[in-house]
């Protein structure tokens, strides 16, 4: 969970980067959308073009927030970061400049993606997708506060937790409790491809706040601010109870996940590497033109 | 925590990128560029030789075009043509590259070449010369040194270079052949008129013409001469300006009186006419028929 600071801070950044983003695209559209043969003859060329003054730097601001993103990386992989702040702030940082670096680039490249570069360019766009797709997987994952994830016993914990504060505070019955675990019996995990979980995951989670619903009619009137706090923890033990059923494959999912994310990126940055390097070499390197 | 997942990233890592190793193989090579070269520069595509054109200091190099251009550094040392008006600019500022084998090199904005302003040249338009097709005078026949163009690799067809703007001669026939070697063409001909001497005068000469002189057509005594057509220009004559003997009147004209009145004419004779004679100063003791007595008194 996210502190209320590091939400503002988070969206601040977004809107406005997004914003400038768009603004730029608006500006240029005349650019982008004029024809690769006739660009040439373009007023903005010299500006946009990949090479162009600001075409250039948008791809070394870019191609910097994607090698800097790999912050994230290092803290999670280096048991000597751990002082260097959350690592779920960290992944939002990666996240951030996962989705802004590529939108830079998209500008870069002028929409213009061709040679050997477009390996990059598309294996940025495999690696940025399924980035969104890996932030879904993430978050079903049960996770401390902190971001690293809970082992099996730590979750049977944190479940156990969630039952006595629903029948010890809450008056819960065991009847209750029985009925809201049975809300949980979906067969997420066990029916379909591996696949299949990630629209299964999502459907299963709308049906579920759909019987949530049915079960708190079946509570009954609960008084004051007991009500929301009930809500919040049936709920929160309903998903919690979805995600142990389908932790075994969602780890498994995520596993290959990773084996997709990782070499598409590591493919992007070979490329990049090869593309930066030829740009040095003849003569685009950090001074804009 | 066992997931039962058996670890496959080695193996499907190597899978993709040596898949993609193969993918680019054939292609990485040529695939550096940013895009094809126009058919001009063909010779130069590939990645081996990006440098030929690229510096590490300075995108595109101008030495390194002018190293293959050589007559246009020729120019340029000599501070000659368009070119050497364009300090503020590097060459890729105009001609473009990367953009195809079809994209043209040479962009004259959008009304076209006959738009260029030529006075940005060291040869700026005038007269009828602004009424002129482009071609009309960038062409293989006025461009000198055409073994060493096309040696250059250069489409007479195509270039603008290698004309010289210096003299009139370096594109027009000069119709005297040399006989005004000694001045400029402009001393007698404008840019607007060619075929009209319009600032010559006769005046001017060691020849003023005098009366009746005046009214007699240029061919009349100007004839013109033959001349061996060497250049292929299909001219084997012409008008002989210089050199006419002028001292005597029978240079030019036939004596009626077969050399008996003297070779002064003038003594009888002037430029306003032939047979307006001064009879003050005719001695008809000179004729055949002096005359004696009475005869002398007839009027």
């Amino acid at each position: 969970m996210r502190s209320w600071p590091h939400r503002v801070v988070l969206l601040s950044a977004y809107l406005l980067t997004l914003g400038l983003l768009a603004y730029l695209g608006w500006r240029g559209w005349s650019y982008y959308a004029t024809p690769l043969v006739d660009r040439p003859r373009h007023l903005d060329y010299w500006l946009l073009k990949p090479g162009g003054s600001l075409g250039h730097t948008f791809g070394m601001i870019g191609a910097s927030m994607m090698t800097v993103m790999h912050i994230y990386t290092l803290r999670k992989r280096w048991l000597g970061l751990r002082r260097l702040g959350r690592l779920s702030a960290w992944l939002d940082f990666h996240i951030y400049c996962g989705i802004i670096g590529p939108l830079l680039i998209v500008l870069h490249s002028s929409l213009k993606v061709k040679g050997l570069v477009s390996i990059s360019f598309w294996s940025m766009v495999a690696v940025v997708l399924s980035g969104f797709l890996g932030r879904f997987l993430y978050v079903q994952v049960p996770r401390r506060r902190s971001g690293d994830q809970l082992t099996l016993d730590e979750v049977e914990t944190v479940a156990a937790t969630q039952v006595a504060e629903l029948r010890d505070v809450y008056g819960l019955s065991a009847e209750d409790l029985q009925d809201l675990d049975s809300l949980t019996d979906l067969d997420t995990s066990t029916k379909g491809s591996l696949l299949g979980l990630f629209w299964r995951l999502p459907l299963d989670q709308i049906r579920l706040r759909w019987r949530l619903r049915g079960f708190w009619q079946r509570l009954g009137r609960i008084p004051g601010k007991s009500a929301r706090q009930v809500h919040r923890l049936t709920r929160e033990r309903a998903l919690l109870r979805l995600r142990i059923e389908a932790l075994s494959r969602l780890q498994e999912l995520f596993h290959y996940w990773h084996v997709f994310h990782k070499p598409f990126a590591i493919i992007m940055y070979i490329f990049v590497v090869v593309h930066i390097g030829v740009a040095i070499a003849t003569g685009y390197g950090w001074t804009p033109e | 925590m066992d997931t039962g997942v058996t670890d496959r990233r080695p193996e499907f890592l190597g899978l993709l990128i040596a898949t993609l190793g193969i993918l680019c193989a054939g292609t990485g090579a040529a695939q550096i560029s940013p895009g094809p070269l126009s058919s001009p520069h063909m010779d130069l595509e590939g990645s081996d030789q990006c440098l030929k054109c690229h510096s590490q200091k300075k995108r595109i190099s101008a030495e390194r075009c002018l190293d293959c251009h050589r007559l246009l550094r020729e120019q340029l040392d000599k501070r000659l043509g368009y070119h050497a008006t364009v300090t503020d600019q590097g060459c890729e500022r105009c001609h473009m590259e990367h953009h195809g084998a079809d994209f043209e090199l040479v962009y004259w904005g959008e009304q076209g070449e006959t738009a260029f302003d030529h006075g940005q040249s060291s040869f700026e338009l005038l007269g009828a010369h602004t009424r002129l097709q482009c071609r009309s005078c960038h062409k293989a026949a006025l461009i000198h040194s055409q073994d060493s163009l096309r040696a250059r690799g250069k489409d007479l067809s195509r270039t603008f270079l290698g004309l010289d703007g210096s003299e009139c001669v370096s594109c027009h026939l000069d119709e005297h052949r040399g006989q005004f070697s000694d001045r400029s063409c402009e001393s007698c001909h404008t840019v607007e008129k060619w075929n009209e001497g319009n600032l010559f005068s006769h005046e001017r000469t060691r020849y003023p013409l005098v009366g009746r002189h005046r009214q007699v057509e240029c061919g009349r005594c100007h004839a013109r001469a033959a001349i061996e057509d060497r250049g292929g220009t299909g001219s084997t004559s012409f008008v002989r300006y210089v050199g006419l003997s002028f001292a005597s009147c029978t240079d030019c004209h036939r004596d009626p009186h077969a050399g008996r009145l003297g070779s002064v004419c003038s003594q009888c004779h002037s430029e306003t006419g032939w047979r307006s004679i001064d009879m003050q100063s005719f001695d008809h003791g000179r004729t055949r028929y002096a005359l004696e007595s009475a005869h002398r008194r007839t009027r």
